[in-house]
């Protein structure tokens, strides 16, 4: 399970153009046609809560505000023209009407005692919706001309601004004080390698809240699969200090970025200044990729798993465990014409995949590491791989400057061996393994109010007769430089 | 006149930080621990129900950086970090960020379950409660 799992077509979500102008604009108008799309797009979620009904509240709390904003505006100018008339000359007018003799000023008090109860209703009204966004905008070029791998497009040799810009907006909504609903729609870049248009718009998440107890909340619909320590925010590039996490450790499995299910979680204070935040989820998850040149549906079946993180002061500690049983329909035809000739059974139905992974971070603002190492076994002849990173970086004042080494190594190469080695799945065409080792140097230097700019140099190499993370073999090793640009709005 | 003379020595430190609550909370006394994991967005558990917000200050206002220096050791660029990992992950609302003490004030003396910050002690007319205080600070 290596190379097939590199290019997904995107099956989640139908192309839309002109995702990126509505962002522009979010008002409550955007954030009823945002709420549409993302209940349009993912039934659960619209069943829980109808569109039509999303709309509908929508329209109301619209209609209730525009109300609220007259009636506001002709009290401000009532208590405008009043304290004028109290005060004459302090105003800058001062008309001198009929009505002055009769106003006190209690009526005065009053008046602005209502004034203030509109204004904080009107505050609840608001604050019951919320939208938020990210964005990156990048620009990235490769030497060698096999197309790299990316949680996101793929990136040649040529300069490409699609590899990692991406878009996402979270709209979150309080049904009551109970309940959320959250979801977040996200549009990626793809480049032309894939059968999709230029961008392609996904619901990562769309589950309801509910709040259990002050430490507890269950999440039913979809969410990010939590699988990595930076899984949960991806691609929100501002909130990490590479321009994308380490491929090596999330690129393979990265398009599993989503689950459908039900989550736990479960947060607390512990003694000793510790924080704890644990979840446990259960779900599936079915997603198209193309492998050894044929679209394939890759099944996740019976998903569970738990991520634990403990954060203390400037440590932070990860753990992830989690297990599904994987099913491949149709085999791609290259691979059932060799289960034809050879009378071979490459079935993938129902294997089994483990996962376990461990990560830390430390940040005391000045300096910074963190680290990860992940495991994955897949039951069968699909490749089993160990994947890490270690990163060290530097502040200096508004700019960090980073250094990381990553790898990813197959543990089971003896598996794809076959007909007493005269047909190997690691060697070309079929490339199944992915192995590689890179070192990345990269600077991100914050330019405040939510922005960042980021650039790096990414040197690959150590493929060991593997493709690594590329569509072809590549060159004994590859560089990459990238620059993007990050926002949170 | 040894008592202007004292006074005058504390002149020149930071006043203090003075977390407030509404009047009508329940909530009569914060740790430290509390407060760095409300003004992070963290889950707290208190005997009433009660869930607290929190409002920030304005990062231009020395007192951001000495409350989050002093309380959730952060820098503003961690917390840009933290912020926008809590926020995408649908797990706590960023907190508004006031430009002063008086629209802090006002925005705790509105909204029961807000938690705020002041660099002076609230006027004892005002519908607040300090429930964590930080004096004589000297410079970080």
């Amino acid at each position: 399970m290596a190379d097939w799992l590199c290019s997904e077509p995107g099956l989640a979500g139908a192309p839309v153009h002109g995702c990126r102008r509505r962002a522009r604009q979010p008002g409550c108008g955007a954030a009823a046609a945002f709420i549409l799309v993302a209940g349009a797009l993912y039934p659960a979620a619209a069943a829980a809560l109808s569109e039509a009904e999303i709309l509908r509240r929508f329209e109301a709390y619209e209609e209730r505000i525009e109300a609220y904003e007259k009636r506001i505006e002709a009290l401000e100018s009532e208590v405008r023209s009043l304290r004028g008339d109290e005060q004459p000359g302090t105003g800058s007018v001062a008309p001198a009407t009929a009505t002055a003799d009769t106003v006190t000023g209690e009526e005065l008090d009053r008046v602005e005692e209502q004034v203030r109860a509109i204004n904080d209703e009107l505050a609840e009204a608001r604050s019951r919706l919320r939208l938020e966004g990210f964005a990156t905008v990048g620009v990235a070029r490769s030497s060698d001309n096999a197309a790299f791998q990316n949680n996101n497009a793929h990136i040649h040799d040529d300069y490409d601004f699609n590899a990692d810009t991406v878009l996402g907006l979270q709209a979150t909504f309080q049904v009551n004080p109970d309940v959320d609903f959250v979801t977040q729609v996200v549009a990626r870049g793809v480049d032309e390698s894939r059968d999709t248009d230029d961008f392609h718009l996904e619901v990562e998440w769309a589950y309801l809240k509910y709040r259990l107890d002050a430490n507890t909340r269950l999440l039913l619909g979809r969410s990010r699969l939590p699988l990595f320590m930076h899984s949960e925010y991806l691609e929100v590039g501002y909130a990490y200090p590479w321009v994308r996490p380490p491929v090596e450790v999330y690129g393979l499995i990265g398009q599993f970025s989503s689950f459908d299910g039900a989550t736990l979680r479960y947060s607390r204070l512990l003694p000793g200044s510790w924080v704890m935040d644990a979840q446990a989820y259960l779900g599936g998850h079915a997603t198209d990729v193309v492998l050894a040149g044929s679209r394939t549906n890759v099944d996740l079946d019976r998903l569970a798993g738990g991520t634990l993180r403990m954060q203390k002061d400037d440590l932070g500690l990860f753990a992830s465990l989690a297990r599904t049983d994987t099913t491949l329909s149709p085999l791609p035809a290259a691979l059932q014409a060799v289960e034809t000739a050879f009378g071979l059974d490459l079935s993938v139905d129902d294997e089994e995949v483990t996962f376990a992974g461990l990560g830390y971070q430390y940040d005391n603002g000045r300096w910074m590491t963190m680290g990860e190492y992940t495991q994955v076994r897949i039951d069968g002849w699909l490749s089993d791989w160990d994947a890490w990173y270690l990163t060290g970086g530097y502040r200096w004042g508004q700019v960090m400057t980073h250094l990381t080494f990553s790898d990813i190594s197959n543990t089971d190469n003896g598996d794809r061996v076959f007909l007493g080695g005269a047909l190997n799945f690691r060697d070309p065409p079929f490339l199944i393994d992915s192995e590689q080792s890179s070192w990345t140097l990269g600077f991100r230097y914050d330019l405040g109010s939510g922005v960042a700019l980021k650039g790096e140099w990414q040197h690959v190499y150590n493929f060991q007769g593997t493709a690594g993370l590329f569509s072809a073999l590549p060159d004994d090793s590859v560089d990459i430089w990238s620059f993007v640009l990050d926002m949170m709005f | 006149m040894l008592f202007v003379l004292l006074a005058g020595l504390h002149l020149p430190a930071w006043a203090g930080i003075y977390v407030i609550v509404h009047q009508d909370s329940p909530i009569r006394e914060l740790s430290i621990d509390q407060v760095a994991a409300i003004a992070l967005g963290r889950p707290v558990r208190f005997e009433e129900d009660v869930r607290p917000g929190f409002v920030d200050q304005s990062t231009t206002k020395r007192v951001f950086h000495e409350f989050h220096y002093r309380i959730t050791s952060m820098s503003e660029l961690q917390l840009n970090s933290h912020w926008a990992r809590q926020v995408f992950t649908g797990r706590a609302r960023r907190p508004r960020r006031l430009g002063d003490d008086e629209a802090v004030l006002h925005a705790v003396e509105s909204d029961a379950d807000l938690v705020g910050y002041l660099t002076e002690a609230p006027a004892a007319d005002r519908r607040v409660r300090v429930v964590f205080t930080l004096e004589d600070l000297a410079k970080p």
